[in-house]
């Protein structure tokens, strides 16, 4: 009798989460992946027959189909990026000990983590603009100004300020967790402290870059913000067509369909990425 | 080894950290320059972006700011909609991470991974599914509709927080509580939530900052009368970029800073990074 | 074992902020030879260790190994192995490439990597274990596959933080006789951390006893046991009872005189000269060295009443109230049950002693 009461009250805490989950989220993503299937009859409708024709028109038409690639591509390179430009700033907060300097980058790391990504979007559109400061510094050296806006180039710098911070928390627990004692047994072995960080710390952080490249991932796959600013219309993200499609048509079918080829897209990508490194378990 | 030798290695690992320094030094420079251009541009006359160097300054377009009805509701529904979600995102929260790191039960990694699905799914994806829901739904309260989608996509966000901070609570003082006589609700009370208040705060204050971000999953949901702060200076983006964004960046900014001020005074910073440790 | 030395700590001292780790600490050790470090906790001597190891930088002092000035060395240069508490087995890596890990360090080739790591592994009887991963592996196991890391890469000086501190008590046991065994057969000089008495004197050569910070004696384990040096030493290796005593000196003779009814008598050439200045010294007599008499003798005369006894089994300790009010610690080895019941008026016979300054 208790162990029944103890389930239903543990499930009971549950429900709120579990209805809310379901009804204003599950379901709605629900519907509109069946609506993917279903032709397109008008603004926010779709006929009756079941039909893949949604699917197909995207991979025929090869604006979407570069669209997708372009997003794909996108969203790898600035993911590396940021994960590579995060490694050491993650090493230096899990290692230094005391140090001003440690709590003022953490404190810059997450100033940069809750400003807005309108923000950091329009920063960078003043940085890399025609008007901006990188172009400034060259024609006031006489070099010829440089487009760097409305390029992808542009987008992916854009992303890659805004998924640092991620890059940097997904990898400072993992190298924190390492066991000292695994560094100064390597080290009286007789490796020096590069060998050491290449054959003890870097593989046994492993798992932390492989969350940070996730992470990363599904961020950059649905980028939105970045890429209407820094790209202006050039450079759409698949994002940006949903939108655009959405809100200008509401044609729900071809837009769910959309949806669901990139979100397909940031499930194969993440796993084609953090397969190769998922693959080494240690506990 | 010879005295040469010695001297060697200790130069290498004085240059070595030297260059992580510098790395460090320069990465606070990327991360704090675009920041400080920004707050700069806010205080230019001029009524279009032009280069920074020939800037006057002035409060001008502060002024339009506040005199800006357009964007002072937006403010003010952004902080509505903010503090209602983040609420209902901690009660929601705090009950369901309760059950998750207290118990084991069938479904539980299940659950788990839905509930932090919203992140992973596109936020235009979320968006136009929701509009659609609510459209069918015929609820035409958009305000309610927003705080709605707000709760699902903070949801995933405080519960990592509150998950963290459980798991770190040392549950024995509850133990102990519920031997001397306690209920589980007033153990839960009087014990637990005294001391994972840091905790909630903290989750509190990254589900209001998720919430105040975010564009993609409210684009959709917003009309003419209600909308939201970044919708609003999005939709200004439309036309030339004027300062005025600047300015509105600007304050999000000041926001910004006070949010991590205040994680760091109640959490801790340094804690608040483990709670990204969960998954792997 | 030879006579060398083959490693010496010359004033080593350690400060951390504000409290000294290590005090001034000189120590020779020799080659071969197995000496451990014993002290409470807190005492200095793990810190001491790490100094050995380059891995932490004494504040002022200097190591020497074989003549050499290692002080500035760091820990990959000095040809040394460490084996951890914890064991510190890479959880990335197998059994072999654990083991291997030093050798390919040094850049050996991978024919001589697998003959040595294949021979070492024999040695501390762990054929066959090669594609293991460490967390397949039980404790006692992962401890051998440490020392196997350790010892494959030959090094000059073995140092070993409490290894069997993790293990349950019976593998502890066992594996102090491995140890002792492989390090006998190698012939390497070991220095061993632990503050578990009985690991220490059944191990060891010599034992250094160390306390807050300071190395207070050095010697064979018989020589710490019978001879201690000082009121710790004596207290913290096994038990120790301390009768007060006054020294009178005359002509020819020392007399020491407690108020209990023992005093000692002994020609001025037995008393240790160093100790002729103190007024005040310390009668040290083990539990096991004192005889328990229904009836005083000649020989038993320090009467005392029996306050409390513990069966052991092998041995019955019984606590005793002298009559100056303080309390002593008798074993008696018995077969059976005690003749003596709590209250008895009984008689003590001491059978040795040792003598330590009191002031």
């Amino acid at each position: 009798m208790h162990g029944t009461l103890n389930l239903i009250r543990r499930y009971i805490l549950c429900l709120p989460a579990l209805i809310i989950l379901i009804f204003f989220f599950a379901a709605p993503i629900f519907q509109i992946f069946i609506m993917s299937f279903h032709p397109y009859k008008g603004p926010m409708e779709v006929g009756e027959k079941f039909t893949f024709e949604n699917y197909i028109s995207i991979f025929t038409r090869s604006y979407l189909v570069n669209c997708i690639i372009r997003t794909i591509r996108i969203a790898a390179c600035s993911s590396i990026v940021a994960v590579i430009m995060a490694y050491p700033l993650s090493y230096y907060i899990a290692k230094a000990t005391s140090s001003i300097r440690r709590k003022i980058l953490l404190f810059t790391i997450f100033f940069c983590f809750f400003n807005s990504t309108i923000g950091r979007g329009l920063s960078w559109y003043l940085i890399l603009g025609s008007k901006g400061i990188i172009n400034l510094i060259l024609t006031s050296l006489g070099m010829q100004e440089i487009r760097i806006l409305h390029s992808e180039l542009a987008v992916e710098i854009g992303l890659v300020y805004v998924i640092l911070p991620f890059a940097v928390l997904s990898i400072v627990p993992s190298i924190q967790k390492i066991d000292p004692s695994l560094r100064e047994s390597a080290l009286i072995l007789g490796a020096n402290e590069f060998k050491t960080f290449i054959h003890v710390t870097l593989p046994l952080s492993l798992p932390g870059i492989s969350a940070a490249l996730s992470t990363c991932l599904a961020i950059t796959l649905a980028a939105f913000v970045i890429p209407m600013i820094l790209g202006g219309g050039l450079v759409d993200m698949l994002s940006n067509i949903i939108y655009i499609r959405m809100k200008a048509v509401l044609n729900f079918a071809l837009g769910g369909a959309l949806s669901f080829v990139l979100l397909a897209a940031s499930l194969i990508t993440m796993y084609v990425i953090i397969l190769p490194l998922r693959k080494v378990k240690w506990t | 080894m010879t005295h040469e030798l010695v001297a060697h290695f200790k130069l290498a690992k004085k240059v070595r950290n030297i260059f992580l320094e510098l790395y460090v030094l320069l990465a606070i420079f990327y991360i704090v320059f675009p920041i400080l251009l920004l707050i700069v541009t806010s205080f230019d006359s001029r009524g279009y972006i032009g280069d920074i160097l020939s800037i006057i300054p002035s409060l001008r377009w502060y002024n339009e700011f506040i005199g800006s009805s357009f964007f002072i509701n937006g403010i003010l529904t952004s902080f509505f909609v903010g503090i209602t979600a983040t609420v209902l995102s901690l009660i929601v929260g705090l009950s369901f991470a309760y059950v998750i790191v207290r118990y084991d039960f069938p479904g539980k990694s299940i659950l788990i991974e839905t509930s932090m699905a919203p992140a992973v799914v596109p936020g235009v994806t979320l968006g136009f599914a929701l509009l659609y829901f609510f459209a069918r739904l015929g609820s035409h309260l958009t305000i309610l509709n927003i705080i709605i989608a707000h709760l699902i996509i903070t949801l995933p966000y405080a519960l990592r927080t509150l998950i963290a901070t459980l798991e770190g609570f040392d549950i024995s003082i509850e133990e102990a509580a519920l031997v001397l006589g306690a209920t589980r609700l007033r153990a839960f009370l009087e014990v637990t939530l005294p001391n994972i208040k840091s905790g909630i705060i903290a989750a509190a204050i990254f589900s209001f900052a998720i919430s105040l971000d975010d564009v993609a999953v409210t684009a959709f949901l917003t009309d003419v009368y209600t909308y939201t702060f970044p919708v609003a200076l999005l939709t200004t983006f439309r036309r030339a970029i004027s300062p005025i964004a600047a300015v509105g960046c600007s304050v999000l900014i000041v926001i910004a800073l006070c949010m991590v001020c205040a994680i760091d005074k109640s959490y801790g910073l340094e804690r608040f990074v483990g709670i990204y440790a969960r998954r792997s | 074992m030879s006579g060398t030395t083959i490693l010496e700590l010359k004033g080593i001292t350690k400060v951390f902020d504000d409290t000294i780790a290590v005090d001034n600490l000189s120590l020779e050790v020799r080659e071969g030879e197995f000496i451990t470090l014993l002290g409470p906790s807190g005492c200095g001597k793990t810190t001491t260790l790490r100094i050995i190891a380059g891995l932490t930088r004494p504040t002022k002092g200097r190591v020497i190994l074989s003549g050499t000035d290692i002080t500035d060395w760091p820990p990959y240069a000095r040809n040394m192995s460490m084996v951890f508490q914890n064991y510190a087995l890479f959880p990335h890596m197998n059994v072999f490439d654990n083991v291997a890990f030093g050798l390919k360090m040094r850049k050996l080739d991978k024919r001589e990597i697998k003959n040595r790591v294949r021979e070492v592994l024999r040695l501390v009887r762990l054929e066959g274990y090669e594609n293991r991963m460490p967390h397949q592996l039980s404790g006692g196991q992962q401890q051998r596959v440490a020392l196997a890391r350790a010892l494959v890469v030959e090094p000059k000086v073995l140092l070993l933080d409490e290894p069997l501190s993790n293990l349950d008590a019976k593998l502890r046991v066992h594996m102090r006789t491995e140890l002792k065994r492989i390090q006998k057969q190698i012939g390497i000089t070991s220095i061993y951390v632990t503050h578990d008495q009985a690991e220490a004197l059944s191990m060891s050569d010599r034992v250094a006893i160390m306390n807050k910070g300071k190395l207070l004696q050095v010697g064979t384990p018989e020589e710490i046991y019978e001879r201690p040096k000082s009121k710790f030493v004596a207290d913290f290796i096994g038990e120790m009872n301390f009768l007060k005593g006054k020294v009178d000196i005359t002509a020819s003779r020392v007399k020491i005189m407690t108020d209990v009814g023992f005093n000692v008598s002994l020609a001025k050439e037995d008393f240790p000269t160093e100790y002729l200045k103190h007024k005040k010294v310390f009668l040290c007599i083990r539990p096991e060295h004192m005889e328990i008499y229904r009836e005083p003798t000649a020989d038993a005369l320090i009467s005392g009443k029996i306050l409390d006894f513990q069966y052991l089994g092998h041995l019955i300790k019984y606590f005793i109230e002298l009559e100056n009010g303080q309390t002593i610690i008798i074993n008696q080895p018995r077969i059976g049950l005690s003749p003596y019941n709590v209250g008895q008026r009984i008689y003590i016979r001491v059978l040795s002693y040792t003598i330590l300054p009191r002031d």
